[in-house]
């Protein structure tokens, strides 16, 4: 017989009737609340995978570019769009978001005006001026940034033109090139205007804006953190992280206790 | 035993009022940080890459239209709808080209400088996502030059990536792609016109 398992007979043998019969009660106890733990937590884990596997492939799923569209949530988080549409030719601006025929073409911050151009659409922001086939699947043809801030886009003899901090650019023919303009034009120019929509006519686009308010992603991530459910989802979360930690201990001990035995 | 990791558990709920407090704090601190570097970066303006690579003799800038076939090519390198037109500037052999990609969420503005179909320089202008920010330094960029496209529409170097930055360096690696399958598309289309010449 080894030495190490006479050492434990004896000790065994040692213990006396009354604080075997103790640690035999310890022992039910603790198998009992690990049970307990392990049913509470299951619902946990199971919440915890179907809302942590998506975030895991959130680039692949496209999370970020997916949107909440569910009232409810929408009003949960207090998200609201804002009152204000703006529209000029066919294209229609809430807050950076430009829309065409209630679809989502671009982003534009600032949105001032636009103009239609060849079968084509410039839309001037507060910094950059964008050239928009609306119709296309990628609606963005162009970019054209500038520094110094911007002024109203308008044309003159059939050319575009751009009030920026350094005078008034014209663009060439194909669009290519903004240069300054330095010639006095025969006319003045016509310079595009955002109208503010009526009511009527600006709440489609107001839901539809409000409809990309809220990433898949955020919410995913607040359900997953339990913040989606307010202080008392983050204690939830805290609570059931302990019964993890506590399940994770009592099984250690539990497999311990039944591997000296 | 038992007793004390019970103790410990009740203990640790009625103190987790003061750990959501602790960890809104921190998750508040987090998300501010986030949005701070999630603002955009412009580390050099369009006309700035377009005059040093031309060492200011600024060609004017070049419309290409994206034809059926090279619209199809480009989309299979981007993964989605390629614009229409991109805007590029070239002279004696050189060819500059200024792209936008999503990296995660939010475009990486590059430029690229090609000469005879080899990257001969790429710089990132504006980086606007809240993470791998790091590709805009040199250690990253240098590993573009000389870079060609090969048959498969792959790069012909290999270029590390950067723990973290992942998706900023694919979205890198697309752009050079794209700059060079649209910088052949203009040789192709000037020999065509020479020969017709």
């Amino acid at each position: 017989m080894r030495p190490g398992w006479r050492g434990r007979t004896e000790r065994t043998l040692a213990v006396p009737e009354h604080q075997s019969r103790a640690a035999g009660r310890r022992r039910r106890r603790l198998y009992r609340w690990h049970r307990r733990a392990g049913v509470s937590a299951a619902a946990f884990l199971l919440f915890l995978a179907a809302t942590g596997v998506p975030l895991q492939y959130s680039a692949e799923l496209q999370l970020e570019r997916r949107y909440v569209t569910v009232g409810a949530i929408l009003d949960h988080y207090g998200l609201q769009a804002p009152n204000l549409a703006l529209g000029s030719a066919g294209l229609v601006a809430v807050d950076d978001q430009i829309f065409y025929q209630h679809r989502p073409v671009a982003q534009l911050a600032g949105f001032s005006g636009a103009l239609r151009y060849q079968g084509l659409v410039l839309a001037a922001g507060s910094e950059q001026v964008l050239l928009l086939d609306p119709d296309a699947a990628a609606p963005v043809l162009d970019q054209f940034r500038f520094t110094g801030g911007l002024g109203r886009l308008g044309s003159i003899e059939g050319l575009p033109v751009l009030e920026t901090g350094t005078g008034v650019l014209m663009a060439d023919a194909e669009l290519a090139n903004w240069r300054p303009l330095t010639r006095a034009p025969a006319t003045e120019p016509e310079w595009a205007v955002a109208e503010a929509l009526s009511a009527a006519a600006a709440a489609p686009y107001l839901t539809a804006y409000r409809e990309r308010m809220l990433p898949l992603q955020r919410c995913l991530q607040d359900l997953h953190s339990g913040r989606f459910f307010g202080p008392l989802g983050v204690l939830f979360v805290n609570l059931a992280s302990a019964a993890l930690v506590f399940l994770a201990a009592s099984g250690l001990i539990l497999w311990w206790r039944q591997h000296n035995r | 035993m038992l007793m004390r990791i019970i103790i410990a558990c009740v203990l640790s709920a009625c103190l987790s009022p003061v750990g959501v407090g602790l960890a809104g704090a921190g998750l508040g601190l987090v998300a501010w940080a986030a949005d701070a570097r999630a603002a955009e970066h412009a580390y050099q303006s369009t006309e700035s890459f377009i005059e040093e690579s031309f060492a200011g003799a600024v060609p004017a800038a070049r419309v290409l239209w994206l034809s059926p076939q090279l619209r199809e090519t480009v989309r299979d390198v981007l993964g989605r709808e390629p614009s229409l037109r991109v805007r590029y500037w070239r002279q004696a052999g050189r060819s500059a080209w200024v792209l936008d990609e999503i990296g995660k969420e939010q475009p990486i503005t590059a430029g690229v400088l090609i000469r005879d179909g080899a990257i001969e320089d790429m710089r990132v202008l504006a980086f606007r996502e809240s993470r791998g920010w790091e590709i805009r330094y040199p250690f990253f960029t240098s590993q573009f030059r000389e870079a060609r496209l090969a048959p498969d529409h792959a790069l012909t170097r290999h270029i590390d990536g950067i723990t973290g930055a992942t998706l900023s360096v694919r979205a890198m690696d697309r752009m050079a792609r794209v700059a060079l399958l649209l910088d052949a598309q203009v040789r192709n289309d000037e020999a065509r016109l020479a020969r017709a010449d």
